[in-house]
């Protein structure tokens, strides 16, 4: 079975440019050799702190910027910078809800955009396809006349969804949806896309810095550092049994609702480096508990363990 | 037992706005003693950040105490003169905030800014003030103080400014730091970092903390008490494990369940219909009735026409009228699917 998005090897970089004559200086390596696969139906979690080119991935995934090496495949076919025909069949929520709406146009055309891009359908259809949206995200169907400051941040969001969704995409990526809200709103949020999954039968790539989130919704986790898959795994072999030092590095440190299970936490020292000149070897070594002689010289590669995949020299079975 | 440290009884904060004042706070009252963590936590608008602004006189300026009094080790912060008040802060009470970068002075070296810090409040001279500085930054775990002395802020990473912040905030070792979501714009792993510094600092120097944050992840690892917000009332407080184990205003419940807990995957996620009620629009009776689950099951009619009083047993308290201040566990028909499995 092919998957739905295949990355192969995926790479990223921006130039560095200073100077009066903007002279390219160094690389930004936002994306170092990802691979992954996403399966029809199943939601991929993308999880890792800021600078680790999670953000960036999904924008190389859907052909916003181009990729300096590797190959993106979406349902078989090579993806090569930013296609009409793709655009329809890849949506994406993002973290702000408010900067992708624009405040002068109703949240009824808001929504229907995609579809007039697209030419599908005309004036009447398309009306009753935002009516239909609206009713999918929970919202009452007056809303489609009124401007987006007259809404919530979690309803903004709704509508966020609903305006991805009405052009019936294969893949949605959601960078960070939940970010900006509150945790009661976030909870609506949240709710709405587990049940839309379930529904629709969503392929998702999900990126969020909140393992609790990505716990929730995800079938598989990919975590990230410094533009480098650390580990792969599914989402309860992840989380019962993280392998990489950084995956439970970032497990312990993230604290939980429960004072119960207060504790000791693995305390990494240290700042993440920058990704204009990353550690030589194991991107992770100057943080990382574990790291010997080879980690500091030979860059570790991705190597299955169970069911995991993990990029690490020390990790066992 | 001794009195607290400080003592916040009744406060009131008011709003002018066109249609007259407008109750931003009500009531606000909390004790915090000496080697403390008391965590507020409550949702964006829940009041939190304007009341501990208030405590320190620093409320802007359509702001106003309207009521109520803070006192520390036994005088009245809002009666004090501004000058006194500002003699205080930094030196006996410290304040960090959510966005270390803002609060720095651009201008600046770091060095110079904590050296300030020393020379302001202890009346130290340059270099005395500046070796000082080096120690607190090392206190903090910035490698390489003494080069760090000479950095500008801009060239810091958001936890590298944060524990400058911290340093500075710790340089005259306050009895009592105040913290406004000092973690929230930071990584986790550097979170930790942060949450593990102020509490062994807290082990060295006996601070106590007043710490506001809406995470309840962040409130289970650092309270020892916690008082819950909303819509600018306190609703409920109680010892930290009480708290979790035995959530009792439905507010508190209401948000406990809507968090997604790492280990406790759950189909649906509780949601709080409805938004927090904006100043002018707050509604009669309690302030959470309009999204009360436990009211709309029970229809009280005291929910909707009578404020209910924040009523307190045995080291916690609650203002709901559906619980019973008697019974701890709350009633019965109020408990709910426990979140544990």
């Amino acid at each position: 079975m092919t998957a739905l998005l295949e990355l192969s090897n995926v790479s990223k970089s921006f130039d560095l440019r200073a100077g009066l004559f903007q002279r390219v200086i160094g690389h930004v390596h936002a994306v170092s050799g990802v691979s992954a696969r996403v399966e029809r139906g199943r939601t991929l979690g993308l999880v890792g702190e800021s600078g680790c080119g999670k953000s960036t991935l999904a924008r190389v995934i859907v052909g916003l910027h181009g990729l300096s090496g590797g190959e993106v495949r979406f349902d078989g076919q090579p993806v090569q910078g930013h296609d009409r025909a793709l655009s329809r069949r890849i949506q994406f929520i993002f973290q702000d809800p408010n900067a992708s709406l624009d405040p002068r146009v109703t949240v009824g055309e808001s929504i229907g955009e995609g579809l007039v891009i697209h030419g599908i359908g005309d004036a009447k259809a398309r009306r009753a396809a935002v009516g239909r949206m609206l009713e999918v995200v929970g919202l009452p169907p007056e809303a489609a006349d009124r401007f987006p400051h007259e809404f919530s941040g979690g309803q903004r969001q709704r509508i966020g969804i609903a305006r991805a969704l009405i052009l019936e995409p294969e893949l949605l990526i959601c960078d960070e949806p939940t970010s900006a809200l509150d945790v009661s709103v976030q909870a609506q949020v949240l709710n709405l896309l587990m049940r839309l999954k379930e529904e629709l039968g969503l392929t998702m790539l999900f990126i969020s810095h909140n393992l609790a989130v990505v716990e929730h919704i995800a079938d598989d986790v990919m975590v990230m550092y410094l533009g480098r898959a650390v580990e792969i795994a599914p989402v309860a072999t992840l989380f019962a049994t993280p392998r990489h030092p950084y995956t439970r590095a970032l497990l312990s440190a993230t604290p939980v609702a429960d004072p119960t299970r207060r504790g000791q936490r693995i305390r990494l020292e240290g700042d993440i480096p920058s990704p204009v000149a990353p550690p030589p070897g194991c991107a992770f070594h100057p943080r990382c508990p574990l790291a010997t002689e080879v980690c500091r010289s030979t860059p570790p590669a991705l190597r299955e363990i169970g069911e995991a995949q993990v990029s690490c020299h020390h990790a066992e079975g | 037992m001794s009195s607290p440290l400080l003592q916040v009884s009744d406060l009131d904060i008011a709003f002018t706005s066109p249609e007259g004042p407008l109750r931003a706070v009500q009531g606000f009252s909390l004790d915090l003693a000496r080697a403390e963590t008391v965590c507020i936590v409550g949702e964006s608008g829940c009041g939190k950040s304007i009341t501990s602004l208030a405590m320190m006189g620093l409320l802007p300026k359509a702001g106003r105490v309207t009521g109520g009094s803070v006192r520390f080790d036994g005088t009245d912060l809002l009666g004090l003169s501004p000058r006194t008040l500002s003699g205080l802060r930094g030196n006996r009470i410290s304040m960090i905030f959510q966005d270390p970068s803002s609060a720095l002075n651009p201008v600046h070296t770091v060095g110079r800014q904590i050296a300030e810090v020393f020379m302001l409040h202890q009346g130290l001279a340059r270099r005395a003030a500046e070796a000082a500085a080096v120690e607190v930054l090392a206190a903090v775990g910035i490698p390489d103080p003494k080069r760090r002395m000479k950095a500008w802020p801009h060239e810091l990473s958001g936890g590298m400014a944060q524990r400058v912040m911290i340093a500075m905030a710790l340089a005259c070792r306050p009895e009592v730091l105040i913290a406004d979501e000092p973690t929230t714009a930071l990584d986790v792993t550097i979170q930790a970092q942060i949450l593990d510094l102020m509490r062994d600092l807290q082990k060295e120097t006996g601070t106590a903390i007043l710490l506001i944050t809406h995470d309840l992840g962040v409130v289970a690892e650092m309270a020892d008490r916690v008082a819950v917000m909303y819509a600018g009332q306190v609703v409920e407080t109680a010892e930290v494990g009480a708290l979790f184990r035995s959530p009792r205003h439905p507010y508190t419940r209401a948000l406990m369940r809507s968090v997604p807990v790492i280990g406790r995957r759950t189909a649906q996620l509780e949601v709080i219909e409805g938004r927090v009620p904006p100043l002018e629009r707050r509604p009669p009776g309690c302030l959470f009735h309009p999204r009360c689950s436990a009211y709309r099951e029970v229809r009280d009619p005291r929910c909707t026409t009578e404020a209910p009083p924040l009523s307190s047993t045995a080291g916690s308290s609650c203002r709901c009228w559906l619980v019973d201040p008697e019974d701890l566990r709350g009633p019965e028909d109020l408990r709910g699917k426990e979140t544990t499995a």
